[in-house]
């Protein structure tokens, strides 16, 4: 009777061992899989191209606030300028690159008598759109320019450099 | 039987021992599968950057590809470089004069397979097999003091690592 006492004792704590077995396995395995894995992949964005600025056409009330005089003082160009990016741009500079010729309604202005002085330092800023720009100071007329040139409008060739 | 009766109980109570060997199988940790928010394809970008303007953003999903339980502890997204510092392009050459350090990547938010829970990452984040989160990250553009022209057109490489 005692013998068969003890066995059972015997028998219910080796389930105890058998157990706490197991329970260890398992939190070895949590912890294996917590710690291992790793993934990469890789993807790409864009980087958009800037589109050219462009010296656009006059539009109503786009005038000059001074005239030209032989000798007379310096004064202000003006031009139009479009920017079909969504973004603000910065002028770098604008640098005269041909001949300044008279409008067509003054014909014997061939001797305009008129230089133009490109800003050295332009601060000017070009949000998206369209913008009108004056330049002060940046045309003069000197005592070369000949009378045939009252009342003209002048045509200045420029190229602006801008960047982001 | 006394006498074997009083062994059989001295032995029961002070030297019992037993000990038993089995094996179990454990699983291999099975890596990180990140693909399009879509669960297949590459990663995906929208946007246009532009120096100083615009912003990219990368949309992912990190599936666990096992069929048990892992945990995600990081998700880190870069802009990869050349021993130069080059950016590399989607094919993973690089983009000369194009300077990787010029993006920035901005932290990421994730949600559940849901949509709608978000999911930190603070501590490791638990998936069942098969389980997924998805992750966006916005990255910008430095508008730099010199020309970043090289930049021009280009689709710099963006990486995703899981760990």
């Amino acid at each position: 009777m005692n013998l068969s006492s003890h066995k059972v004792s015997w028998s219910f704590r080796r389930r105890v061992v058998a157990a706490v077995v197991v329970l260890t396995s398992l939190s070895a395995t949590a912890a294996f899989a917590y710690t291992r894995a790793t993934g990469a992949a890789n993807g790409s964005g864009t980087v958009g191209t800037m589109q050219t600025v462009t010296v656009a056409a006059f539009v109503g009330g786009d005038t000059p606030s001074s005239s030209l005089y032989p000798g007379g003082p310096a004064a202000d160009v003006i031009l139009r300028v479009n920017n079909p990016n969504s973004f603000t741009v910065h002028v770098t500079s604008i640098a005269g690159n041909g001949t300044i010729t008279a409008d067509a309604g003054h014909a014997g202005c061939s001797t305009t008598g008129v230089s133009y002085t490109a800003p050295s330092n332009p601060s000017i800023t070009l949000p998206s759109g369209s913008t009108l720009v004056h330049l002060a100071g940046a045309a003069s007329m000197s005592t070369a320019s000949l009378s045939a040139c009252q009342g003209a409008t002048f045509n200045i060739p420029v190229t602006l450099a801008v960047q982001r | 039987m006394l006498v074997l009766g009083g062994a059989a109980a001295a032995f029961a109570y002070f030297t019992s021992s037993g000990t038993a060997n089995s094996t179990g199988s454990v699983g291999s940790a099975t890596n990180w599968s990140v693909t399009a928010t879509g669960g297949s394809g590459t990663p995906t970008a929208s946007g246009t950057l532009y120096p100083g303007v615009g912003t990219s953003t990368l949309g992912f999903r990190v599936t666990n590809a096992g069929t048990g339980h892992q945990a995600i502890n990081s998700v880190t997204v870069t802009v990869p470089a050349d021993g130069s510092g080059n950016a590399l392009d989607s094919s993973g050459t690089a983009i000369s004069g194009c300077l990787a350090s010029w993006f920035s990547v901005g932290s990421s938010s994730f949600l559940a397979s849901d949509g709608t829970t978000v999911v930190t990452l603070s501590s490791p984040h638990d998936l069942a097999g098969a389980g997924y989160i998805t992750g966006t990250t916005t990255i910008t553009m430095t508008n730099a003091a010199v020309a970043q022209d090289a930049c021009q057109g280009k689709s710099p490489r963006y990486t995703v690592t899981v760990a």
